[in-house]
């Protein structure tokens, strides 16, 4: 379980972030959307230990992740592209991070298993990540954060930069891993994407949490309304 | 004329992270020549007053001119490189085709300059290196002169190979006769067959270097087997990152090789050889080379993935990584000043202290200050403490704390009583050699307090 309590951070004493409360379980799959600088990345970067927080505390599976990095062998997350090591092959950054996770089975087998997702962009390319298109990078990040078997996957704004046919298959991959129990946790400006891929959908605005709902046709309208009135 | 590309130009030389760097090491050179200026002066009067008395020498005009003159050659080269992709952007811009003509003239005599400038150089550096008979300066002329060619083969991104070729064939007959000073090219070789041999020596072993690197490392499309790291395939990938990085990352290659080159240099220097308070400078400058590069350039360079590390990986094993990566180096630099003194009998015991105190004392201070960041890393900020600066601003502290603190050491200690400044270095490092568990401990527990600060300072 994924523990929030009293969670404050600010950035020249402008709220980025205040959440009371918030609970995520295992097996969850939980859609986060909000505008730009609503503070979804704040949540995430909070989450990993990568923000302190001025107040508040987050705890993965009762580890308080400023205190005790346990978490780590339970979740895995992708940001954004800096999270990749730019100088390496796609495969070796995979085989790197196989290899950082202790994981049994090879790149090709990786690459076997989520052949859907993988294409001859990071199956053949010999390119180093740097050099491979913002879709591409994406979706290296993501394959990296199926390796393994963490508990939590997180993913920030995975929809972003690839493209329509990636799309569709992302909110598959995240439905197969979810019932496979592992807890997807997503961002997006897209509801679309989220209301597909989803249970759960939570609405950040202003670093708060304005709406946490079921993911039901009706909440997904109710959301849409709130920013096109916003 | 419109002052618009002027400007941005200013921009880009105030703004690029290294600016601030090069020019505080071109003001430490000045400074440093400029303490010679007496010795240059006294060597010109000698050559004035010895062939045609053709100047009229003040007192320390010459060593002042040349001073200024390599100063202001290193600044120019700074501000002018390349420039003219800029000069084609702005013109993509659409809006100030007018004035393109007048912008390229302007571009195009600064970018001659470092040209105009050569030829003279090499006469001037030749000529010290004459009047001199090989002492420091001519030494750091000449290390100026290689940055110079190395310089102006940038300028031409490798395109023009003609003028490379020349480039190349002018340097390397001026090198000979460097190297003929040397007494083993001397026995080794002929000026003459230097001169005609050694060019085409060096360019097939570069070409060579090149190629591997290039269907290896560089470009690693002509690769048939992706898999670098799959080929080194170390059971800890920490160290296959490390390596992958010291191959892949063109400062620290490049760094490297013209450090190696520099070894034979130093090491069959007879000034360097013969003289007891030098040579310990020269064993830590090799012992210390790889570890002090790499250290700077991989913190560097983990800004590009620093999350990624800190939320997977735990700051023990980064720094067990780092620190065996460095102690390889070590022992490879070590190596190198062992089968040198082998032919040059100087003081194996000595060598050995060093090495201690390099793995004792250097690499925990050089893992210690590199990843040492206490402001966050803007680019609004000045240049030393920027992003690049990462690797400025450490690298003058660490040189300085590595090589020239255990010089202190050495030469108090030997002033103390003879032989006891080796010790002193060997029992500082001993300590730290046997204290290896807890100082990567306190570092872990350092860098996971400032992991947070870090992460934040790596990502401007």
């Amino acid at each position: 379980m994924i523990k929030i309590e009293n969670l404050k951070k600010s950035f020249d004493n402008k709220l980025a972030l205040d959440i009371p409360k918030l609970q995520i379980a295992p097996g969850e799959a939980l859609g986060i959307v909000g505008n730009n600088g609503a503070g979804k990345t704040t949540l995430f970067k909070t989450i990993l230990d990568l923000l302190k927080p001025d107040s508040g505390y987050v705890s993965i599976n009762d580890f308080h992740v400023n205190i005790n990095a346990e978490w780590q062998q339970v979740l895995n997350a992708f940001i954004d592209e800096s999270f990749l090591i730019e100088f390496l092959k796609p495969k070796e950054y995979l085989s790197f991070v196989l290899k950082v996770r202790d994981a049994k089975e090879s790149v090709d087998d990786l690459l076997q298993i989520y052949a859907d997702f993988s294409n001859d962009d990071i199956n053949t390319s010999t390119k180093l990540i740097r050099d491979l298109s913002t879709g591409t990078k994406v979706r290296i990040g993501i394959l990296s954060t199926m390796i393994g078997t963490p508990q939590y996957c997180i993913l920030d704004e995975p929809f972003a930069h690839i493209d329509p046919t990636s799309q569709a298959k992302l909110r598959k991959l995240i439905r197969s891993k979810q019932q496979e129990g592992r807890c997807m946790i997503v961002s997006s400006h897209n509801l679309q994407n989220i209301a597909e891929s989803c249970d759960r959908v939570i609405l950040i605005e202003s670093g708060c949490i304005k709406y946490d709902v079921e993911v039901s046709d009706d909440n997904i309208k109710m959301l849409g309304d709130y920013f096109e009135e916003s | 004329m419109n002052r618009f590309y002027l400007k941005h130009h200013y921009l880009s030389i105030v703004r690029n992270p290294s600016f601030g760097g090069e020019v505080f090491a071109i003001i430490l050179l000045f400074l440093f020549l400029l303490s010679l200026s007496p010795l240059i002066y006294s060597e010109l009067e000698n050559y004035v007053v010895n062939t045609a008395e053709l100047f009229a020498a003040t007192n320390g005009a010459y060593g002042l001119f040349l001073s200024l003159y390599i100063s202001v050659d290193l600044i120019l080269k700074q501000i002018f490189r390349r420039p003219t992709p800029k000069i084609k952007y702005y013109n993509l811009l659409g809006d100030f085709s007018h004035s393109i003509s007048w912008q390229y003239l302007i571009t195009s005599l600064f970018g001659i300059l470092p040209f105009v400038f050569f030829m003279p150089c090499c006469v001037v550096a030749y000529k010290a290196a004459t009047w001199f008979d090989w002492t420091d300066a001519a030494l750091l002329i000449f290390w100026w002169l290689i940055n110079h060619s190395l310089g102006i083969w940038s300028q031409f991104g490798h395109k023009r190979l003609n003028l490379v070729f020349l480039t190349l064939a002018t340097t390397f007959i001026l090198l000979q006769y460097f190297l003929s000073s040397f007494e083993i090219w001397r026995v080794l070789f002929h000026p003459l067959v230097v001169a005609l041999v050694l060019p085409i020596v060096i360019y097939c072993a570069y070409s060579s270097v090149r190629k591997v690197l290039k269907q290896k490392v560089i470009n690693p499309v002509q690769a048939k087997d992706p898999l670098f790291l799959g080929q080194l395939n170390f059971k800890n990938p920490l160290y296959q990152l490390e390596w992958t990085l010291i191959a892949r990352n063109k400062r620290t290659r490049s760094n490297l090789l013209m450090g190696l080159l520099l070894i034979p240099i130093f090491l069959f220097n007879p000034v360097y050889r013969d003289s007891p308070d030098l040579l310990p400078m020269v064993y830590f400058i090799i012992i210390n080379l790889v570890a002090i590069q790499h250290s700077l350039y991989s913190f560097g360079w983990e800004s590009s993935y620093f999350d990624f590390l800190v939320t997977t990986i735990s700051p023990q094993q980064f720094f067990i990584a780092k620190w065996n990566v460095m102690l390889f180096s070590c022992a490879l630099g070590g190596l190198l000043c062992f089968i040198s003194s082998l032919f040059l009998e100087t003081n194996l015991f000595l060598l050995l202290l060093i090495f201690i105190y390099s793995v004792g004392v250097n690499i925990p201070l050089v893992l210690f200050r590199n990843h040492y960041h206490d402001a966050k890393i803007d680019l609004s900020e000045n240049a030393l403490f920027n992003y690049n600066g990462v690797l400025t601003g450490p690298i003058l502290v660490s040189s300085f704390a590595t090589i020239l603190l255990p010089l202190a050491i050495y030469m108090v200690g030997n002033a103390v009583s003879d032989g006891a400044g080796g010790l002193a270095l060997g029992a500082f490092g001993l300590v730290g050699v046997l204290a290896r568990k807890q100082i990567i401990l306190i570092l872990s527990r350092k860098f996971s307090k400032r992991k947070l600060h870090l992460s934040q300072s790596f990502k401007a």
